[in-house]
């Protein structure tokens, strides 16, 4: 019945994408506003169908139905509640229909936000490319994807999913974050090729999406975060960022997609850099694609990479053709695109967006090429090489320091010009905060110029964005922190407080092996003291479940316990260490077991890692407050109008500036 | 900038060429009625004509915007441009360069880039090695040595490079560079009991060591010792395969039943 139900749920969702596609295409070739208005019916035909075969998989995989392929080789009886749910998108075919339940979502969200404009050719066309996308999506499930396949001789239990996916809450999150982000970005992208079809190039189209991207933006900015938390909770390597193929898949939109938010500000005040905009777009979709691809073909090998299937070539040719039609377009529309602005002064503005946008394209290339390079290795030679992180650290610090001191100039830079004055008196406290900052972390003892070049740059940025928000704030309140300039400022604020944790954590970090005994003896001690903490071995701990075995040690960090164990589920051969953390917001203590415990009673011992790192908490509190500062952002700020007396207060919901417009209101809008 | 220039905007002239499509379709639905007969000539001329004057009006603001755009087209510089190829090249040399300083072989199980990087115990290094033992002895009493180095003590080395010395003893004919190699073993062997008392493949070595010496008393005891200290199911498969019990005893009855012959004659 699961199959049945299912298998009826993505045929609905192909059968709904391809009448959307052909209404709209008679609608739009004939000018039919009343077939473009049918968009809506076929979204909520294509989310219905989605949510059917969502539902089906769910209660498959709930009634333990092992008669589907999927749930056999994902799902067991002795999965817990949460991470059965969670094991619809733990492999590839239930991933897929995850994607495509986002992207009807966001279809009907569309849809309905439109509503009263679905004939307007350029949400015609903007739907119709969305349909385009749901029905490759939806197609994958009836080919080489497809999550209801049933089985002849039907097992009486599964293996349940990859046990690195069952030991943390976080991967019941990290994966569907990231899907709201990869997949949102298919809106601006829909309206980028919607504007290039119609020739709407001008500005309507940016201001039109320009919440749906800073969401799309956020959600995958918090689901990097969240993955990354749980490299670090989960992995027991003391690290969160491995510079691995599928974090740089998620990595590569997020770097052009922050480009891109930054770079339309200067397309919607000045009407500049709309080819680059256009491009920036389309390739933060395309790489959503490519990661796509990566993650799901099994062409690189990885702990993500879980999967080989026939889904890879038809992944890398959907790619293709988005290259290929975006490229086309732009070519096409390139007359139109040319804008009679220049930049007057790279100490501008746009100077400096135009250089941040340099750098993240930049990084971004750094982080293509160590991701890709070994695939184009081994396609032309079949040599299988690996990017060492070194290779990553070396590129990306100095490009990660210059945008650190992008982040303190640009916020006090005015559009079109800035004189000597102005910067001296507007980076005087930014400046003085840096300073303060080198100060205090020299004073706490921190050395290397590394570490210390990114504290007083974080300071320094830090000062200009606290600055900014000062100043929002005097004139209009706690409406100071809405709005684009000023929810920016407090993305920049976490963004800054990822940067400190980051340097702190890398260049100060203590890591220790050591063998504790309950009864002393000579090399086996009972309590080590590792960077000030005190950890000290209580006793063995079984918290062996039906789901899986776990052997563990308690050990007391300056008197709390904690217990890191070692996990043994059933028919899974390896074992998995479950690291145990104390976070503080001074460091943070990780302890992993590196052997399963020995003995028992005043026999026992265990061998422990201990890693003390410096300031990681700040990690995940920077990652929440850049997600609270883009839904800040995403609010309208107070504005005045260009016709109002300076002294006039701002009105709400304003219009946005027109392209050209010359209004420099420096801390007051919505910019 | 120009007048022109300064008016620019896309989406004007995107309206504009719908405007003109518009007028231009209407004009040619004008003819077709006039000729189905549906509209008077009269009508048609003066429809027509103001059709017409429309979209002339219109396409001359289109020519408009188009001069605009063609006048927005910055003239190239050939510096510029030099410029930024060569920014571009030499951003991607550096990229490259780099990327060629940190390439390594992938074995399985590697990711394509980055990795985690767990730093190894010595013990996990030790282990590490373990597996080339078959297949490359040489590499492998390399590779304990490079963690000897480290760890001068480390009883998972010091265990099974003595387990090598004992195995290559057994090999060679001179008898005095037997002896040399099979005391070297026990030297390490005892030591690596010291180093970690539960690491029983230590004890288990000892006791087929000293069995390989011909010291039979002493295997005994160190079996008896192994049994005693809680072994790993690995170590004791390794007594099983050897079947060390059952030789002791067999040397030990040989060795009695040769002493007691033996000792009237002495």
């Amino acid at each position: 019945m699961n199959a049945a139900l299912g298998t009826g749920g993505v045929v609905l969702g192909v059968v709904g994408s391809i009448g959307a596609i052909i209404t709209l295409a008679m609608g739009l070739r004939g000018d039919r506003p009343d077939l473009l208005r049918m968009s809506r019916t076929y979204a909520y035909m294509v989310l219905g169908g989605a949510l059917v075969a969502f539902a089906a998989m769910e209660r498959a995989l709930i009634t333990r139905d092992f008669s589907l392929q999927y749930v056999a080789e994902n799902g067991s009886r002795a999965t817990p509640a949460l991470y059965n749910v969670a094991t619809l998108w733990a492999a590839l075919e239930g991933s897929i229909l995850l994607w495509a339940l986002v992207l009807s979502g966001y279809t009907v969200a569309v849809a309905l936000k439109f509503r009263r404009r679905l004939s307007d050719h350029l949400v015609a066309w903007a739907m119709l490319t969305m349909f385009v996308v749901t029905l490759f999506f939806f197609a994958l499930m009836l080919g080489p994807a497809n999550p209801f396949r049933t089985l002849a001789n039907v097992p009486a239990d599964g293996p349940g999913p990859n046990p690195l996916l069952q030991n943390h809450p976080l991967m019941a999150f990290h994966p569907p974050m990231l899907y709201l982000g990869y997949v949102g970005f298919t809106v601006p992208f829909a309206f980028a090729i919607a504007a290039l079809v119609t020739g709407r190039l001008g500005e309507g189209w940016l201001v039109e999406t320009r919440r749906w991207t800073l969401f799309a933006w956020a959600f995958l900015t918090v689901g990097i975060i969240l993955g990354a938390w749980w490299s670090h909770e989960v992995l027991g390597w003391g690290g969160y960022w491995a510079w691995d193929p599928v974090e740089n898949a998620s990595f590569l939109p997020w770097l052009t997609g922050t480009a891109f938010i930054h770079s339309v500000m200067v397309q919607e005040r000045r009407g500049m850099l709309r080819v680059w905009n256009l491009s920036l777009l389309c390739a933060t979709f395309a790489l959503t694609i490519l990661g796509t691809f990566l993650t799901r073909s099994g062409v690189l090998d990885s702990v993500h990479a879980f999967s080989d299937s026939g889904i890879g070539p038809m992944l890398l040719g959907f790619f293709a053709l988005i290259v290929v039609v975006t490229v086309g377009l732009v070519a096409w529309r390139g007359d139109r695109l040319r804008s009679p602005a220049r930049i007057d002064s790279p100490a501008s503005r746009e100077g400096a967006f135009l250089l941040n946008n340099i750098v993240f394209a930049a990084f971004a290339f750094v982080v293509l090429l160590g991701t890709v390079f070994p695939l184009i290795a081994e396609a032309l030679d079949d040599d299988r090489v690996t990017v060492g992180v070194p290779y990553f650290e070396r590129m990306t610090m100095p490009i990660g320091l210059v945008l650190l001191f992008l982040m303190a100039i640009a916020p006090v830079l005015p559009w079109r010009k800035a004189s000597a004055e102005t910067l001296q008196t507007r980076l005087l406290w930014p400046g003085w905060v840096g300073a303060g900052v080198l100060v205090f972390a020299v004073a706490a003892g921190a050395r290397g110029l590394a570490p210390l070049l990114a504290f007083f740059l974080a300071g320094f940025a830090a000062g200009s964005a606290l600055r900014q928000l000062v100043l929002a704030t005097r004139r209009q309140g706690a409406r100071g922190l809405l709005g684009r300039t000023n929810g920016g400022m407090i993305v920049h604020l976490g963004v800054i407080m990822i940067a400190v944790a980051f340097a702190a954590s890398n260049a100060y970090q203590v890591e220790r092996e050591a063998r504790l005994c309950i009864t002393p003896e000579a090399g086996c001690p009972t309590t080590v003291t590792v960077s000030g903490h005190e950890i000290t071995f209580v006793g063995i701990v079984d918290n062996s479940t039906a789901a899986r075995a776990e052997l563990g040690a308690e050990l007391a960090v300056d008197g709390k316990v904690f217990a890191p164990a070692i996990q043994q589920f059933p028919n899974g051969s390896q074992q998995i260490g479950k690291p145990s953390v104390k976070n503080t917001p001074r460091d943070s203590v990780l302890l992993a077991l590196l052997d399963l415990p020995q003995g028992s009673g005043p026999e026992a011992s265990v061998r422990v890692r201990v890693i003390v790192q410096p300031l990681i908490v700040w990690l995940w509190i920077g990652g929440a407050v850049m997600g609270i500062g883009s839904i800040l952002a995403a609010f309208p700020g107070r504005r005045r109008k260009p016709t109002d007396p300076t002294s006039a207060p701002a009105a709400l919901d304003a219009p946005p500036a027109a392209p050209g417009d010359e209004r420099d209101l420096v801390g007051v809008g919505d910019r | 900038m120009s007048p022109a220039a300064a008016k620019l905007d896309p989406d004007a002239l995107a309206a504009l060429e719908e405007q003109r499509d518009f007028l231009l379709c209407s004009i040619a639905d004008l003819d077709r009625e006039l000729e189905a007969g549906d509209l008077d000539p009269d009508d048609h001329r003066t429809l027509r004509d103001d059709y017409t004057a429309r979209a002339a009006q219109v396409i001359r603001a289109i020519d408009a915007q188009k001069a605009g755009l063609a006048e927005a087209r910055r003239p190239r510089s050939a510096g510029r441009t030099l410029a930024i190829v060569a920014g571009i090249a030499v951003f991607a040399l550096v990229s490259g360069l780099a990327v060629a300083s940190a390439l390594g072989a992938r074995k399985a199980g590697e990711s394509a880039s980055g990795g985690v990087q767990v730093q190894q115990t010595p013990s996990q290094r030790a282990n590490a090695c373990i597996p080339k033992m078959q297949s490359d002895p040489q590499g492998a009493l390399d590779c304990f040595s490079a963690v000897r180095e480290d760890d001068p003590n480390n009883p998972v080395a010091m265990t099974w490079t003595a387990w090598l010395l004992s195995n290559a003893s057994q090999q060679v004919d001179d008898s005095g560079e037997r002896v040399l190699l099979e005391g070297q073993a026990a030297v390490l062997l005892d030591s690596a009991v010291e180093a970690d008392p539960r690491y029983s493949p230590a004890r288990a070595f000892r006791a087929i060591v000293a069995y390989r010496n011909g010291r039979y008393e002493d295997a005994k005891g160190y079996l008896a010792d192994f049994r005693e200290n809680n072994p790993s199911a690995e170590a004791q498969q390794i007594i099983e395969q050897q079947g060390l019990e059952a030789k002791i005893d067999a040397a030990l009855a040989e060795q009695a039943g040769s002493t007691t012959t033996s000792t009237p004659e002495g």
